[in-house]
């Protein structure tokens, strides 16, 4: 019986319904205000931090961003991870100046500090994880998407 | 004689929020340091907080994990964003982390 790091971030999955970056983000933030994970403001934090310094990451053969802010507006470090079927620009995290079409996003809303850094290290770990990057692509349901990337979490590093 | 205690090689990781993507950078350095077998002291900071830590703590290396235009004078420093886009541009990075590291 394992029992996992009590640090390990939570989890959640949604397909949002936009199509454009901004109200990606938004949508994603106003998910996690609804259920207390973050502050007010945590949306517009995201996509301040978004504009200096751009998450989207041209992994193969689906691109991801990891959307993030710094931690005063989370309550609960939690993951929320999103899918879209038609993909949404992203800025590039190793140049700005060109763009990415994302279709998984993880939006890192981690609260606490450095007790966090193998809970982190395992998320960046699994973003990185080609398979299950393109399993959750795939995926018709948040449920699913949730526990894929749950397990994930449970098994990497 | 010798050196009983392992070596300190001093690192500082930079990226925009202090937490994600350092966070990569932050176990490449622990990672090869363990490798060349020297014990890793690894400080993970915000772009705006960069200048500062390098001037107190005069860093072995300095992994960048967001494209930043700061002038860290004559500090090595290592483009550590392959780490996180991966493919050959990881191993890359990975190499030079060492490269500069092995450094006396």
């Amino acid at each position: 019986m394992a029992t996992n790091n009590v640090q390990d971030p939570d989890v959640m999955a949604i397909l949002p319904e936009s199509t454009e970056r901004d109200a990606l983000l938004h949508e994603m933030a106003d998910y996690l205000l609804g259920k207390g994970i973050v502050k007010p403001g945590y949306g517009d934090a995201v996509i301040e931090r978004e504009k200096t310094y751009p998450t989207g990451i041209p992994t193969e053969p689906i691109a991801v961003a990891i959307p993030h802010s710094s931690r005063e507006l989370v309550n609960k470090s939690t993951i929320l991870v999103a899918r879209t079927k038609s993909g949404v620009t992203f800025d590039r995290i190793d140049d700005k100046d060109l763009t990415v079409d994302v279709k998984v996003i993880f939006m890192l809303a981690i609260g606490s500090d450095d007790g966090e850094v193998e809970a982190i290290a395992k998320v960046m770990n699994a973003v990185q994880d080609e398979a299950l990057v393109e399993q959750i692509a795939s995926s018709e349901d948040a449920d699913s998407i949730e526990k894929a990337f749950r397990d994930a979490l449970a098994v990497v590093i | 004689m010798a050196d009983e205690k392992k070596k300190v090689k001093t690192c500082v990781v930079v990226c925009g929020a202090g937490f994600a993507t350092s966070t990569v950078g932050a176990k490449a350095c622990e990672d090869a340091c363990k490798e060349l077998g020297y014990k890793a002291k690894v400080e993970k900071r915000m772009a705006t907080a960069a200048k500062t830590t390098v001037a107190q703590l005069k860093p072995d290396l300095i992994v960048l994990m967001a494209k930043l235009t700061i002038d860290f004078g004559d500090y090595p420093v290592v483009n550590g964003i392959p780490l996180i886009t991966g493919g050959e541009g990881k191993k890359k990075a990975m190499e030079e982390i060492k490269e500069v590291l092995s450094r006396e």
